[in-house]
Order: structure tokens, then sequence, then C-alpha cells
């Protein structure tokens, strides 16, 4: 067995390569006569070449592109600007839906009836046109042709992000959607103009 | 510290979004590598990864050009594997026990199955003892081996990246390769 020595406790220091040149001979000299310090130096050296040895690990393929996805000030946008799309899309579909839903209350009904006529269902049929069309312009406009950017030159990615919004197949549909419903309304309503409530205040029908 | 990293960093506070693509790829295996050799899962690792990148663009405007970026970025990793760590750990089932003359905790935690088995088979098997050698070391002895001899971060910088003194750190390195010395002689005595 090797007894221990002292000096063995600058082994690691000398294959850090942190001593001074003065303190390494000195080691050096040391150790020529020292089987406890040559045999640390062995097996420290053997330690460090292990560790400097060790392969770097491979990422999977994809993480370049999921950190980029999470860094880049355009994708992030994109991302944000979905997000709104699909706001706009759902709100709007909600909105029809639940028109939908009020216009058949019976209440509606008797207030539609009272109030009505076929001006004020006309008034009704071309708000949710304008609402449509306000939507589509408002896309229109931010999708089109550098109308904002030369604007506003600070949100002049917004445009493209606005193509890449539209492009995207689920916001597509969901506009589609969402537009498909309204028309469906209108005709809903339109088909109430053609066969109004029969009103007979005089009860002169059944004559 | 290399003037491109730098560079870089400028380029990408202007926006240009070839340099964040650059700059990820250059250090995403360095980063990769830690933090998989500290939490050992590959589902981790790469979310570990992300998180840092995304924490070091968000505080690129407040680099300072004269420190290293690899250590500024190894910083930001290590953090998050030890937090990682930390939150993970009443998940592990570990073994602790204390070290002699030193306050810190020495914990053997009980090897899980970070990678699978196919990637470890083709290694070499003196890289696979060394890595299940570096493995079984607690994480605070790890993350140092790691950041010295992988990310070849001197010892000051190690300091900074961890916030410990110096000294703290000098003592994990030597403490960290005495255990790897031993172990690799019983490795090879067995």
């Amino acid at each position: 067995m090797t007894l221990r020595c002292p000096e063995s406790d600058r082994v690691q220091a000398v294959l850090d390569d942190l001593l001074s040149p003065g303190d390494l001979e000195a080691f050096r000299r040391h150790a020529l006569g020292c089987a406890a310090c040559t045999t640390e130096l062995d097996a420290y050296a053997s330690v460090f070449r292990a560790l400097g040895a060790l392969p770097l690990a491979t990422p999977g393929p994809r993480l370049t592109e999921r950190v980029l996805a999470a860094v880049l000030p355009s994708r992030i946008r994109r991302r944000w600007l979905r997000t709104v799309g699909w706001t706009y899309a759902a709100s709007l579909a909600a909105s029809a839906a639940a028109a939908v839903v009020v216009v058949n209350l019976p209440a509606w009904n008797g207030w539609l009836d009272a109030a009505s006529s076929t001006a004020s269902r006309q008034a009704v049929q071309m708000m949710m046109f304008l609402l449509n069309l306000a939507g589509y312009a408002t896309l229109g406009i931010a999708n089109g042709w550098g109308a904002i950017a030369s604007m506003v030159t600070r949100i002049a990615p917004l445009p493209r992000a606005l193509v890449s919004l539209l492009q995207h197949p689920p916001v597509e549909i969901a506009l589609w959607g969402a537009a498909i419903i309204c028309v469906a309304l209108l005709g809903l309503l339109h088909g109430g103009d053609r066969s109004p409530r029969r009103v007979d205040p005089l009860g002169m029908m059944g004559v | 510290m290399t003037d491109d990293d730098a560079g870089l960093i400028r380029r990408c506070l202007s926006g240009d979004e070839r340099a964040y693509r650059e700059l990820v790829e250059r250090y995403q295996t360095r980063v990769f590598s830690l933090a998989l050799r500290m939490v050992r899962q590959r589902e981790d690792a790469e979310d570990l990864t992300q998180d840092t990148f995304v924490r070091m663009f968000r505080a690129a405007d407040r680099y300072d050009p004269e420190r290293p970026f690899a250590a500024w970025l190894f910083t930001i990793a290590s953090r998050l594997c030890i937090d990682h760590i930390r939150r993970r750990r009443l998940k592990l089932v570990s073994l602790s026990q204390s070290d002699p003359g030193s306050d810190d905790e020495r914990q053997m935690d009980v090897r899980d199955p970070g990678l699978g088995p196919d990637e470890i088979a083709t290694r070499h098997e003196e890289e696979r003892r060394t890595e299940a050698l570096i493995d079984s070391l607690p994480p605070h002895y790890r993350i140092v081996v790691m950041l010295r001899h992988q990310q070849d971060l001197s010892y000051d910088e190690i300091a900074a990246a961890l916030d410990v003194p110096l000294g703290t750190v000098k003592a994990r390195i030597h403490r960290a390769r005495a255990l790897l010395r031993g172990r690799i002689g019983e490795a090879g005595t067995s």
C-alpha cells in the first residue's frame, strides 16, 4: 500500500494548470521521487481524460425550431395574431348564434311583431351585413398591401403576419364558418319576411 | 468570449432573426448536454434548453458584452437545472447522507432510466461508464464537474454562474473528482 503524501493535494491544481511555473517545476521534481504523488497523478489524469472525453449529447432534430418558435419576435406576433383571429371568428360565430336564439324567443318575436315590420327586419339584416362586412374589411385592410405599413412603420410586419394568419387553415375555416352562420341568419330572417305571421285584427280570415 | 457572440446579441436586439437562429444553433447542443446530464430525461432537458434561450433572449438587452457569453448562458441554464432538480427532488427516491467535513447535503440518487437503452448501447463502454459515474454524483457536484470539464468554464465563471463563493466551487470540484477517482478505481478493480 502506498503511503499518502501531503504534496499529493496539489495534484488537481497541477492538472488544472493552476500552479505557477515555479510551483509546477517544484512539484515535478518532487513527484519524480514520490511514488504516492506519481500514483495520484496517474489516477487523476485518467479522471481528467475521462471527463474531457465526454461527448456532447445530441438534441432532437426539432429542438431548434421549437426554441425559435418560442423566441422569434415574428413568430410570437404571429401566434398573438392567430389568437386574435380565432377570437374574432369565435366572437362572430357566438354573436350570430346568440342572435338566432334571441330572435327565436317568443318574447322577442312578440316585440318584433309589435315593432315591426319589414323595415325593422331589414335594418337588422343590414346591421348584420355591415358587421360582417366590417370584420372582413378590417382584416382585408390589415392584409392589404401595405396600407397599415405605410401609416405606421413600426407595425410593418403586421400585414405579413395577417397574411400568414389568413392562410392558416383553421383560421380560414373559422372565418368561413362565421360568415356562413351570418348568411344563414340573414336567410332565416329573410324567410321570416316571406311568410309573415298572419294578423287578423278584424277576425275576417276565416270568412 | 468571442466578438461573434456579442455581435450576434447586438443583431438580435436589432431584430435580425437570422442572428437568433445562429445563436441557438451555436449553443443548443452544449446547453442541452448540460441539462441532460443534470436532469437525465431528454424531454425535461429539451424543455430546460428552450427555457434557457427564452430567458436569455428576454434579458439580452441587459447582457454585458465584457462578460463571456457562454458563461452568462450557462448561468441561466445552471440555475434552471438546479431549480428543476429542486422541484423534482420529492419525486426522486433518494438516500441522503452527510458528507464529513462539509455543510453540503450529499445525495446519492437512485438512478432512473433517463437515457434510452438503445442510445446507451451504442456508446463507447468507457464513455458510458464515465457518464454513469457522473450521474451517481450529487447534483451540486455534478454541475460543477460538467461546467468545468464539458463547458470549459473557469472556476471564477462557475462561481458566478452558480452564485456561490469561489472556495466552495473549488472544494466541490475537488471532492467530485476525488469521488470519481475512487469509483473509477473501484470499477477498475472489480
